[in-house]
């Protein structure tokens, strides 16, 4: 006697499984938005989103590799001082004489090597990625304050093309936005459609089963953080060529929003799966919260509580929801 | 760009939740600025200290004496891009002006873009000569000049000896700027003594303490020992206390708890940079602007003051009154006799003429 057919799921359960896992942190995003600029109406203003999303752009494509690391079961702890380090290089180019755009080029290839550099540590001592870079970070930052001597790097001349276009504008949204967007689609489609995606997810769903296919383990790791070093790379060139300075204090702070940004977006620590369009909401997110407190008036002992109380918050019931959802699919299942 | 296809109600509900705990929030927050209304935007680089507590009590006192609102703000830590995005977002929500310091100099762009906006802004604190905006705060390498040289003239002229700078982070570039004055005063004033440093010794209190007792053994015969940063005196009194070391120790701020060491006995000298008026001022300025209809304020230099205060000094700059360390004391634990001790010169005073005492930008680090 044959089993009998599943019984259908009710519609709305349905509808909320066939929408796309990053329905969640974009209608939180939308509410968000609406609900500060119900409050305060100049929230909303054009030019305030624009400088939203533009702000978000740097700590926003180093949560963009993250998500890499995060599906693979890795993580990078010195992205922020990548960043700083590259964004150091790539000045100190320039004030050597150094075409800017050659500089910048420079820069990125340079945070490329820095994350080359922390892949082969990675895999030559056969230790995982977080304790690694837990040393990394401090080489990068001290190796930057030699170089800068803790004074901040400005570039002589800034009449070359590179600080026109990095400062330019089209519709009124400048060059930084479109570069966030066109590095998360790119990305997106390498983590969705490309080999070196599926092997990412591959083994930080089940590295045995990985190995076993013949997957390169330790190949597809130092790749992922070249890929993570190329992004603090860029971001770092295209930080000068935006501020036009670049202290040794900046981009210290990036780790814990980028990492925050890409698990608030749906990426697990856990590893296995990851979503850059989530990471990308992820950080307006971050962004909007930071916005959206100081909009409100909230007291500036109080906002950075109300900022950890909204993200934690976020973070902790979607475990429980994901439990939920996955009981859901097992008695589904089972029927 | 595409979208994956995977389910998402795991996805909403939490976020719906994060959503409605800021909507909440918003309901009993402060309603919309009023047009009429002048509003100061007033962040600075962290709110982790008392010194940072007593600039925001100046600018307290200046938005209520001037009957103005102000919105106070910090990053959570030491992070430009955080503290760049908070200045941005006030001027966004429509404050009338801008009082921040200039942390790193990749915000001189964009505080510049805020002035060419329209909204004038006002520094403190820390400074870049590139701002279009006046500077309020201290003379930083000759003000640690002085400082130096008077250590190596307390040690006496033949002193010899280590003499050990700290300061609690190598990134801020005021603070090599302060290092670089006080190694050239001990220097100038101290020719035998041996200075070595600066050494990063760290801001919080426990990573602090940990650095100046690594130094304290590894340089057991060291004469004095300096920390540029606020919380070095404490830690040092303590470990010359513990330790039962005998160095001079010398550092900054004027904070209660460093008062107290002096008082004790255990630390010498204090610097204090008037950091109510590194509050005060830069809202006065912005407010005089606005009511007198500037988008902007020339690039100047205001400078703060400073007092070199140990158990027989407590001098202070301008026209206020002389006190005693006693009296010093009483007014740095209380921001009523803070406020009061200002007034009279606010008021009546030198510093009621202000612009006066303003001088060219570049005077700012000569």
């Amino acid at each position: 006697m044959s089993s009998p057919a599943p019984l259908p799921l009710p519609w709305h359960k349905r509808l909320l499984q066939a929408l796309p896992d990053e329905i969640g942190v974009t209608a939180a995003l939308v509410i968000l938005v609406v609900a500060v600029g119900i409050v305060q109406p100049n929230f909303l203003a054009p030019n305030n989103l624009v400088q939203l999303v533009s702000n978000s752009a740097y700590f926003g494509v180093i949560a963009l590799g993250m998500v890499f690391l995060l599906a693979l079961g890795e993580i990078d702890l010195s992205v922020g001082w990548n960043f700083n380090f590259s964004a150091v290089l790539t000045a100190q180019l320039m004030l050597f004489g150094v075409e800017p755009w050659l500089a910048a080029a420079c820069g990125i290839g340079f945070g490329a090597a820095l994350g080359l550099f922390n892949g082969i540590l990675t895999v030559a001592l056969g230790l995982p990625s977080i304790i690694v870079t837990l040393g990394t970070l401090s080489v990068f930052q001290g190796l930057s304050l030699v170089v800068t001597k803790s004074r901040a790097i400005i570039p002589p001349d800034l009449s070359s093309s590179f600080f026109a276009v990095t400062n330019s504008r089209l519709l009124g949204i400048p060059f930084v936005v479109y570069g966030f967007v066109v590095a998360a689609v790119v990305l997106h489609l390498v983590f969705r459609k490309s080999r070196f995606g599926y092997r990412v997810q591959a083994i930080g769903s089940n590295r045995e089963a990985a190995t076993l296919a013949g997957i390169p383990i330790n190949r597809t790791k130092v790749v992922a953080l070249v890929l993570m070093g190329a992004l603090c790379g860029l971001m770092g060139a295209t930080f000068i060529g935006v501020r036009q300075a670049i202290d040794p204090t900046t981009g210290g702070e990036f780790l814990l929003v980028a990492i925050a940004a890409a698990i608030i977006g749906g990426t697990p620590v856990t590893g296995g799966m990851g979503t850059i369009v989530g990471a990308s909401i992820g950080a307006l997110v971050i962004s909007t919260i930071r916005s959206g407190v100081i909009f409100l008036g909230v007291d500036a002992r109080w906002s950075t509580f109300i900022t950890g109380a909204v993200i934690l918050l976020a973070v902790a019931v979607d475990k429980a929801l994901r439990v939920q959802r996955d009981r859901l699919r097992a008695r589904h299942k089972e029927i | 760009m595409s979208l994956t296809h995977q389910g998402a109600s795991r996805r909403t509900l939490p976020h719906l939740l994060a959503a409605g705990l800021v909507a909440v929030t918003a309901s009993i927050c402060s309603a919309s600025l009023a047009d009429d209304k002048i509003v100061i935007g007033f962040v600075t680089h962290h709110h982790l200290d008392q010194f940072q507590e007593r600039i925001w009590q100046g600018a307290r006192t200046a938005a209520a004496d001037l009957g103005v609102e102000l919105k106070l703000a910090a990053p959570d830590n030491v992070d430009p891009e955080a503290q760049l995005a908070i200045v941005q977002s006030l001027v966004n929500s429509g404050v009338s002006g801008i009082a921040t310091p200039v942390t790193s100099e990749s915000l001189v762009a964009p505080l510049n873009a805020i002035v060419d906006s329209g909204t004038p802004v006002v520094t403190f604190l820390l400074n870049s000569p590139n701002v279009h905006a006046p500077f309020v705060g201290e003379r930083t390498f000759p003000t640690w000049k002085e400082f130096g040289k008077r250590v190596a003239t307390k040690l006496g002229a033949d002193a010899k000896g280590e003499v050990l700078v700290g300061y609690c982070s190598a990134d801020l570039e005021i603070l090599a700027h302060r290092a670089d004055g006080t190694i050239a005063g001990l220097r100038e004033a101290g020719p035998n003594l041996t200075v070595l440093g600066p050494f990063d010794v760290k801001l919080s209190a426990t990573e602090n303490y940990a650095a100046w007792e690594a130094l304290a053994l590894a340089h057991p015969n060291a004469v004095a020992m300096l920390d540029l940063c606020a919380p070095g005196i404490v830690s040092l009194s303590k470990l010359k206390t513990s330790g039962g070391y005998n160095w001079l120790i010398a550092g900054a701020d004027t904070t209660p708890e460093n008062l107290a060491a002096v008082q004790a006995g255990t630390a010498w000298m204090a610097e204090g940079q008037s950091e109510f008026l590194q509050g005060y001022m830069p809202v006065l300025m912005l407010i005089d602007a606005i009511r007198s209809g500037k988008k902007a304020l020339d690039p100047s230099f205001f400078d703060s003051g400073n007092q070199f205060v140990t158990l027989d000094n407590a001098d202070e700059p301008y026209d206020l009154d002389d006190v005693t360390f006693e009296e010093l004391l009483k007014i740095a634990n209380s921001p009523e006799l803070t406020a009061a001790h200002y007034k009279k010169s606010l008021t009546g005073g030198q510093l009621k003429d202000w612009k006066s005492l303003l001088q060219p930008i570049e005077n700012q680090n000569k």
